[in-house]
């Protein structure tokens, strides 16, 4: 969403956004000028001068979406003095017939690590959204590699489970560029102001994780460190030696979602039996290794969106069993974690400044000690605000934790003149306790500039 | 719902009177001729529905011309309430955006907004007055339907306008929490009803900070409608200009174009686009 609609965000969000009411999209007098008259029950005024609808007409669009390309500073990261990446994900979308949809699509992305103990170049391409769509009257059903983001809130939505997770960047993007697309078959049906959403992964894929050796990495050779483990000599000695590989594949698991829209509330139900694409490691000792493994998990969850005046709220709430944990030997156990978001979205003095909030808490539910937090809760968010009718952009992204030491900040300042250019300079800042993800990068602190667009 | 702006003309009319006998002010001139302009402006029939094409275009002394191109429709669903959708088709970075809204009969408000990045429809809040619609001189309130009983209204003088004969309308708001502007003048084509310009008072009852002027009008069938527009920020002479490429009235379009469903999905709205 781009934030200089929503200064919304929004982009949007825009991005609340406005509460657009003119259909000729003018001001009040020309609304008046084009509006209809609201007294009439919806009378037949002149003849209808043509069908409502038009004849269908095949279409090919094409194009290059995200495309990012950033060189950053790390004042006091070992690994490195900076780096520069760049991505983009062409693609193509192809409807032959009013029911056929056919799209194709790369990511490509470049990353250049550079001055420091691990640097090293790679170049690497993936599949973006490739498939084919049928849909006819009120069902839509998509079969192929695509990106499936469920959620109300910003930043970490706790009913997104059939979604493949990018973390080349860890929780640098924003949530759309923070996802991959991964094979699924997915039928969608509306049924009045409900819908019902059902996805099967046949062919499971991990999230993608950066080279073993860049900053961003989950796991830290160098320290012996593993993000959101607990530190200790025995683990630093098996990090550093052990062998790093792949968990087995299979399938992902299948979901279900309804959802209603249109009324004062809209909500929605999720139950998922999933295997999460975040990977847990789990320790051979003997080897000794650590293997990325993506065990089921069982999920049902509860979600909510309303307005009331100038507040929009977003809550998420829900229920995981068979969630991996590590015993302080090592072992593997599973437990259930409780998780929900309370979300906020709103305008300060009716300006344009656009504030999100939220506030997220997780419970893992066990009797045993464990090297993982037991319980987290911290709050998150977005203020930005639009200055020169939208040229200039300030923002500033957030996580901060509550009852653990876990903070990040990143200010920004955007040109937008340049439409559909965004160029901008962030900092970003990482600080926290050992188990923490802002603490795991806790040296990553940096300084970037960079420009992203789509054409 | 004619009871009911009766029923506000009513007590608009009362308000006002109150207001006058407590204050010892003059009578303001033609008070229920004002009123029944701004319910004439108001009430000036325009379809069951409509669908446009237009062409936003922002400039900047000095700058290059930033454009956005999108397309409208609007469905009258009597009783006045309306449901609007707007989905935007160009620059690239905001191609896709959609927006929907249902105005009730209360002049409460529920709006969805569509991002296609994620492919997720979000709620938004619909009581956002102030702040700028994406970049223009435009604030939020101006995009929303304001019925003539919030504001208060009076004729202060006649003013040719292109050529045309105008009465100004003065229109202050009866509660000041409900607008950004202080006070609104129109210049009002009595013959059609039409309104050819708005000086906009902001922060200042003396001096305006914004001005709306009608550049072209045109009738299609018995619809006038304003073809193209342009709005001044009267400070630093940013320019807002709006150029409607396309009209379509009374098409018939169906009530499920505007569902959160259409909204998300950019194939069936597409099928509408004139």
């Amino acid at each position: 969403m781009k934030p200089q609609l929503l200064s919304m965000l929004p982009l949007a969000a825009v991005l609340a956004w406005p509460a657009v009411r003119a259909a000729e999209a003018t001001p009040a007098p020309l609304a008046q000028a084009a509006q209809a008259d609201d007294e009439a029950e919806a009378p037949a005024r002149a003849a209808p001068r043509r069908a409502a609808t038009r004849a269908f007409r095949p279409s090919l669009k094409y194009g290059v979406d995200d495309v990012l390309l950033e060189a950053g500073h790390f004042p006091r990261a070992p690994k490195a003095d900076g780096s520069t990446t760049l991505r983009a994900s062409p693609y193509a979308l192809w409807q032959p017939a009013r029911e056929w949809e056919f799209r194709v699509g790369a990511r490509l992305d470049a990353v250049s690590q550079h001055g420091g103990s691990a640097s090293y170049d790679e170049v690497r391409g993936d599949i973006a959204d490739t498939y084919v769509r049928y849909r006819r009257g009120d069902t839509r059903l998509t079969v192929g590699a695509q990106t499936i983001v469920w959620g109300r809130v910003d930043g970490t939505p706790v009913i997104d489970r059939v979604s493949r997770v990018d973390l080349s960047r860890f929780a640098l993007d924003d949530l759309p560029e923070r996802r991959r697309a991964q094979l699924a078959l997915r039928w969608e049906q509306t049924l009045g102001d409900y819908k019902l959403d059902a996805v099967v992964l046949p062919a499971f894929r991990g999230a993608r994780l950066p080279d073993v050796d860049s900053v961003w990495s989950p796991v830290d050779r160098e320290r012996g460190r593993i993000i959101g483990v607990a530190p200790s000599p025995g683990l630093e000695a098996l990090v550093g030696a052990a062998r790093i590989r792949e968990g087995d594949r299979g399938s992902g698991g299948a979901a279900l979602r309804l959802s209603k829209s249109g009324g004062a509330v809209d909500f929605g139900l999720t139950l998922a039996h999933t295997r999460q694409t975040l990977p847990y490691y789990q320790v051979d000792l003997a080897e000794p290794s650590l293997t990325a493994i993506y065990p089921y998990n069982r999920f049902a969850g509860v979600d909510a969106e309303f307005a009331t005046g100038a507040y929009t709220w977003r809550i998420e709430l829900g229920h995981t069993s068979d969630v991996p944990v590590t015993l302080a030997g090592g072992e593997r156990r599973s437990a259930r974690a409780i998780e929900g978001v309370v979300g906020v979205e709103f305008f300060p003095g009716g300006d344009d400044t656009r504030v999100t909030l939220q506030l997220a808490a997780r419970s893992v539910r066990t009797g045993q000690t464990i090297l993982e937090l037991k319980e987290y809760y911290g709050v998150n968010g977005e203020v930005e605000s639009m200055l020169a009718q939208g040229r200039w952009k300030l923002g500033m992204r957030f996580f901060s934790g509550l009852n653990e030491h876990d903070l990040y900040l990143a200010p920004k300042v955007s040109w937008l003149g340049w439409e559909p250019l965004e160029i901008y300079a962030v900092a970003r800042h990482f600080d926290g306790g050992s188990r923490t993800l802002a603490g795991f990068h806790r040296d990553h602190d940096m300084f970037a500039i960079g420009l992203s667009t789509r054409f | 719902m004619g009871l009911e702006c009766g029923s506000g003309l009513s007590l608009l009319r009362a308000t006002l009177a109150a207001a006058l006998l407590a204050t010892g002010w003059p009578a303001p001139v033609l008070a229920d001729e004002a009123a029944d302009l701004a319910q004439a402006v108001h009430a000036r029939p325009a379809g069951r529905d409509l669908t446009t094409v237009s062409l936003m275009e922002l400039t900047d002394k000095g700058r290059a011309p930033r454009q956005r191109e999108l397309v409208a429709y609007r469905l009258n669903k009597g009783r006045g309430e309306a449901v609007n959708l707007i989905r935007f088709l160009d620059p690239a970075d905001i191609a896709g955006i959609g927006l929907l809204s249902l105005d009730k009969a209360d002049e409460a408000s529920e709006q969805w907004l569509y991002l296609p990045e994620l492919d997720r429809v979000r709620r938004i809040a619909g009581d956002r007055k102030g702040g700028r619609f994406v970049g223009s001189d435009l604030n939020y309130e101006d995009l929303q339907e304001r019925k003539p009983s919030r504001d208060r209204h009076r004729l202060i003088g006649k003013e040719p306008v292109g050529g045309v004969d105008c009465d100004l309308l003065e229109s202050t708001p009866v509660e000041a929490s409900n607008s950004v502007y202080l006070k609104r003048i129109s210049w009002v084509d009595r013959a059609t009803a039409m309104v050819m310009r708005v000086d906009y008072f902001e922060k200042d009852l003396a001096t305006p900070s914004k001005r709306w002027l009608l550049l072209s009008r045109k009738k299609h069938g018995e619809y006038w409608t304003v073809m193209d527009s342009r709005v001044t920020d009267l400070a630093t002479g940013h320019e807002t200009r709006m150029t409607v490429q396309s009209v379509l009235y009374d098409r018939k379009l169906p009530a499920k174009l505007f569902t959160p469903q259409a909204l998300a999905d950019e194939s069936i709205e597409a099928e509408y686009r004139p």
